[in-house]
């Protein structure tokens, strides 16, 4: 090898032309804006006058504020009802798209992704016509069927599944997509091999197709609960957080008490936590994820 | 690949079946597009109107300023799309295949790019907009003028600076022959020409899937277009939508046509590239 | 050759980037003294966006001594506040604000509006000026918010569906009894679902329907003065109880208070109901052959005739460089003309006293509206009324659905915003 010094001085000036433009732009408009975040947390303001040092004031607060503790407890139930749904749904239409021919694998691809692919926003707003209590298409079914309908968004007990419903409807097709790539790096040797043991359909997918795709799962569970753990829009345009604060999540109240309230050194700590666990689970993941590709090698 | 052809068919038909029943909603939204709104606010129910009212589009497009307003999100889109593809495959590279001093904690800082919503920086994120000096008639120290606020360069900005295209682009890149790097380097070439010449000449399918998520990222925003632009002249297509949620009326039958029309461009761009993009998110799958 | 390509790309790229960062004007006018005048609206509905727009040819062309500028945006309801938030911050806040009395009391207090009470007393048509509207302009006693539109809720009942339950149409309800024997009177059922809604009564986002019958019952569940939350009042808990009691008869579909979509009316299936001007006229669309049978009702009280109204006033910046032409402006929209222009345009309620007549004059339902805004109550004035709102929803609900009663919810909630405002 020539003089690693030499290298590596040269390797560095041009891994900065690639890497700085880049950097620059994230630091200067990502990283200086979190920080941001990080200081006000510790702050009473309210976005006009001067910031008024608080000290842990906002995160005490937190801690006796019922409507943060129900968004916390509605945020963690709105994560694993949404996550594992879609992991499941994902994983199994993965599967059964992956034998079909190449025709009906696109066409059926296509379906099953479409739902992913205009703004959350957008389907919030035909969704909330759906759910109508009167001309919605669910209380038609049921009135159909002779049952009662209901009021999905108005119901406390309803309301939060209902959203639900709309969160893993629309990520399914994500998941199967990232699970069909991840199936295809799975060799077909093996499946040959289980056959010849004579393993019937349930027990290669267990023993075989699940632990082959490991990583995926690992990945598609980070990015899922990063996106429930941050879940706004929905909420925002289907029930603003109700009935009686059934459906407010973190970030709802991050944005109510942010823009509405005039506390933005509260809604700014509530952030901060949310940054916490986010990053403690991204961090597990990079961790995890590693070490079981390296023991791989 | 055994298997009686004749219960793959009937596979297929109960997926497709499947598959029908799921876009429903979907199907719902466009044919509430072609009601009348007497029909869409009747108790009565129907899936389909009586008679398609195709002008619904027509009459959605003529409100407001729509050629404006698809022109802006175009605009908005391709830039942001092209220049933090080419930021972030350039930045991928050096991740991937590059040491340098600082690497770690780079990396390590653009982890938390992934993290956070629009809703939590977009205070700072607007102030520092508004406040960037010399823009906009602002001086030295970002005062006096109003910087970046309503400009075409204040939608872009915040979309290039994301960083979740650099983890896929290191992560694509990983997958590369290493002997790549090293038959370039005995040629004589120095990294920003391997780079160039030859990873991203072969990056087409990265550039296809990582093109289609930031394009569908940046054009479906809503939070930050609505914050820095304030002419109505300046909106992109999530905030035109906007115009038929009167105060307390919704004019559903527009709304849904504006809200079809609008998601269709996002829509054909997977339909023309969804190979690449399954091919490249396999990548990001496999390596932790 | 490929690099080559792409830089030159790049560069144009950046060109066109740097050349759209530093422009924005609306029309290219030479800058010979202009004057410019931001304005922010909230609300986003093309009809209002294009009478602004043709409000400030008719300024310009009234005044053509003046070289002066518009700037003008509008932001939908549910994100106003956000945006106007932000642009104080950023130190870009617009001359003139068009939002609603509910803006007013947080906004004044911390010194974003300017008070108007110099330019008011020197304004010579301010006799017209109607003083209910005046009133709804104050806060501490000093005048901010000029009023230029009224937004009531309109009690509106449907003689037809009167006449087949056997109800006098001529004759609606005025006492608090009456109302709930009609109701029930009106309700028709099919098993546990309620096919005609008697009274509409909303099962979530109930603050308005509650709003109004507090102040029928004289309170507003704060006192202005110290601006204190007084939820635990005696008159609150009977209000409260009522309201609870008639919902658990079961005379109204559920539907959501804050979605016109729900609304059993506009599916012209409810017998009476309270609802907003631009409801009735899309009522009208929906079904014309009903419109006639609409009747409406101002004197329903216990102890005061009262209804919910808001109201869209104009304010200015305590950031505008350029006060004095605002306010010019600001005369202008009250002018008897232009406020007679903007009835055309988007049927506005009025607030001079000299154009109610032919307010009254243009639609069939105008002297519903007109009237109703003369006996409409806004939000309390008190700076904290976005949380003044979610707890009286909160209340309303817990006590509709039967999960507290009247006192316990009120009590509660009483503590709740005593712990918030302690902050």
């Amino acid at each position: 090898m020539a003089s690693s010094k030499g290298k590596f001085s040269k390797d560095a000036k041009d891994a900065y032309i690639l890497v700085l433009p880049f950097f620059v732009f994230f630091a200067v408009f990502i990283l200086i804006p979190v920080f941001n975040i990080l200081r006000f947390s510790f702050t009473k303001y309210d976005l006009f006058s001067k910031p008024a040092f608080v000290g842990l004031h906002n995160f005490k607060f937190m801690l006796n504020d019922p409507v943060f503790l129900q968004s916390l407890r509605n945020t963690l139930i709105y994560t694993t009802f949404t996550v594992l749904p879609v992991l499941f749904f994902g994983f199994i239409i993965a599967n059964l798209l992956n034998n079909r021919t190449i025709g009906a694998k696109r066409t059926l691809r296509v379906l099953f992704y479409m739902p992913y692919v205009p703004s959350m926003v957008s389907m919030a707003v035909v969704w909330m016509w759906f759910y109508d209590p009167i001309t919605g298409i669910f209380n038609h079914l049921l009135t159909a069927l002779n049952l009662p309908p209901q009021s999905w968004l108005s119901d406390p007990n309803l309301a939060l599944p209902s959203i639900i419903a709309v969160g893993i409807w629309q990520q399914i097709g994500y998941a199967m997509v990232i699970y069909l790539a991840g199936l295809q790096m799975v060799p077909y040797s093996m499946y040959e091999a289980a056959d010849i043991e004579g393993a019937g359909p349930l027990r290669k997918m267990v023993s075989i197709t699940i632990p082959m795709v490991k990583e995926t799962t690992f990945f598609l569970v980070v990015v899922l609960i990063i996106r429930s753990f941050n879940v706004f829009g929905q909420v925002n345009v289907m029930t603003s957080g109700g009935p009686l604060n059934r459906t407010t999540t973190i970030i709802h109240q991050v944005y109510l008490r942010a823009f509405s309230d005039f506390r933005f050194g509260y809604a700014s700590s509530m952030s901060f936590i949310v940054l916490l666990i986010v990053g403690f689970i991204t961090i597990l993941n990079f961790k995890y994820g590693r070490t079981a590709h390296e023991r791989e090698q | 690949m055994k298997g009686s052809n004749k219960k793959n068919y009937i596979m297929t038909g109960v997926l497709l079946l499947i598959g029908i029943v799921f876009i429903l909603p979907l199907v719902m939204m466009i044919s509430g597009s072609l009601k009348t709104i007497g029909e869409i606010n009747s108790a009565h129910f129907s899936l389909f109107p009586k008679v398609p009212q195709f002008h619904n589009y027509i009459d959605a497009i003529q409100q407001g300023m729509w050629i404006r307003w698809i022109f802006n999100s175009l605009y908005v889109t391709f830039l942001a799309t092209v220049i933090s593809l080419l930021l972030n495959l350039m930045a991928g590279y050096a991740f991937a295949r590059l040491n340098f001093p600082g690497k770690g904690i780079m990396f390590t800082l653009a982890l938390t790019g992934l993290l956070m919503p629009p809703q939590v920086t977009l205070a700072p994120m607007y102030i520092m907009m508004s406040n960037f000096p010399l823009v906009g008639g602002n001086n030295l120290f970002g005062d006096g003028g109003t910087g970046f606020i309503n400009t075409y360069s204040g939608l872009i900005i915040p979309f290039i600076a994301g960083s979740f295209g650099v983890f896929l682009a290191r992560q694509f890149y990983l997958g590369f022959p290493s002997s790549l790097d090293d038959s370039s380097r005995i040629d004589g070439c120095n990294r920003l020409q391997t780079f160039f010449k030859i990873y991203l000449p072969l990056s087409k399918p990265l550039i296809a899937s990582l093109g289609i998520i930031k394009a569908t990222f940046t054009w479906n925003q809503y939070a930050w277009p609505l914050v820095i632009t304030n002419s109505p002249k300046m909106r992109t297509v999530q905030l035109a939508l906007d115009i038929f949620k009167g105060e307390d009326f919704v004019e559903w039958n527009l709304l849904l046509a504006a809200t079809t029309f609008v998601a269709l461009p996002l829509l054909l761009m997977f339909l023309k590239w969804q190979d690449a993009f399954i091919q490249v998110n396999a990548s990001s799958g496999t390596k932790g | 050759m490929k690099k080559l390509t792409m830089l030159l790309l790049l560069l144009m790229l950046t060109s066109m980037l740097w050349a759209n960062g530093q422009q924005e004007q609306e029309s290219g006018e030479p800058a010979t003294k202009t004057e410019k005048l931001t304005i922010l609206k909230a609300g986003a509905e093309s009809a209002w966006d294009e009478y602004y727009k043709s409000s400030f040819e008719r300024f310009k062309a009234a005044n053509p001594d003046l070289n002066i500028e518009f700037e003008y945006s509008s932001v939908g309801w549910a994100e106003a506040n956000t945006k106007i938030n932000l642009m104080y911050a950023g130190g870009s806040a617009p001359d003139i604000i068009a939002a609603a009395v509910g803006y007013l009391a947080v906004r004044a207090s911390k010194g974003q509006f300017i008070s108007l009470d110099e330019y008011f007393e020197s304004w010579n048509e301010k006799d017209q000026y109607q003083e209910a509207a005046y009133n709804k302009g104050l806060y501490k006693g000093k005048f901010y918010g000029l009023g230029y539109h009224w937004d009531p809720r309109i009690f509106v009942y449907r003689k037809d569906l009167f006449k087949e339950a056997g109800l006098d149409p001529e004759q609606p309800p005025t006492t608090w009894d009456e109302l709930s024997e009609y109701a029930v009177k009106l309700t028709k059922k099919q098993g546990d679902i309620v096919t005609q809604t008697g009274l509409e009564i909303p099962s979530s986002q109930t603050q308005v329907f509650s709003y109004i019958f507090l102040n029928q019952n004289g309170t507003i569940l704060a006192n202005e003065k110290t601006e204190q939350p007084k939820f635990d009042s005696p008159t609150g808990i009977e209000t409260f109880e009522y309201l609870a009691d008639l919902y658990q008869k079961g005379v109204s579909a559920p539907h959501a208070g804050n979605k016109p979509a729900e609304k059993p009316f506009l599916k012209a299936t409810a017998a009476m109901a309270f609802t907003t001007p631009s409801q009735l006229n899309q009522f009208e669309r929906s079904h014309p052959d009903l419109a006639d049978d609409l009747g409406f009702v101002y004197n329903l009280k216990k102890k005061e005739e009262a209804t919910f109204g808001g109201m869209y006033q104009y304010f200015i910046s305590n950031q505008s460089k350029n006060k004095d032409l605002a306010w010019k402006y600001l005369t202008f929209m009250l002018s008897k003309d232009e406020t007679k222009a903007r009835i055309d345009a988007v049927n506005s309620p009025p607030t001079r006293e000299d154009t109610m007549d032919y307010f009254m004059g243009k639609s069939r339902f105008n002297q519903a509206i007109m009237k109703s805004a003369m006996i409409s109550k806004p939000w309390p004035n008190v700076v904290w009324s976005a949380l003044y709102r979610r707890h009286l929803n909160d209340v309303g609900m817990k006590t509709f659905l039967g999960e507290a009663s009247a006192k316990e919810a009120l009590v509660y909630h009483q503590q709740q915003l005593e712990n918030e405002l302690a902050e």
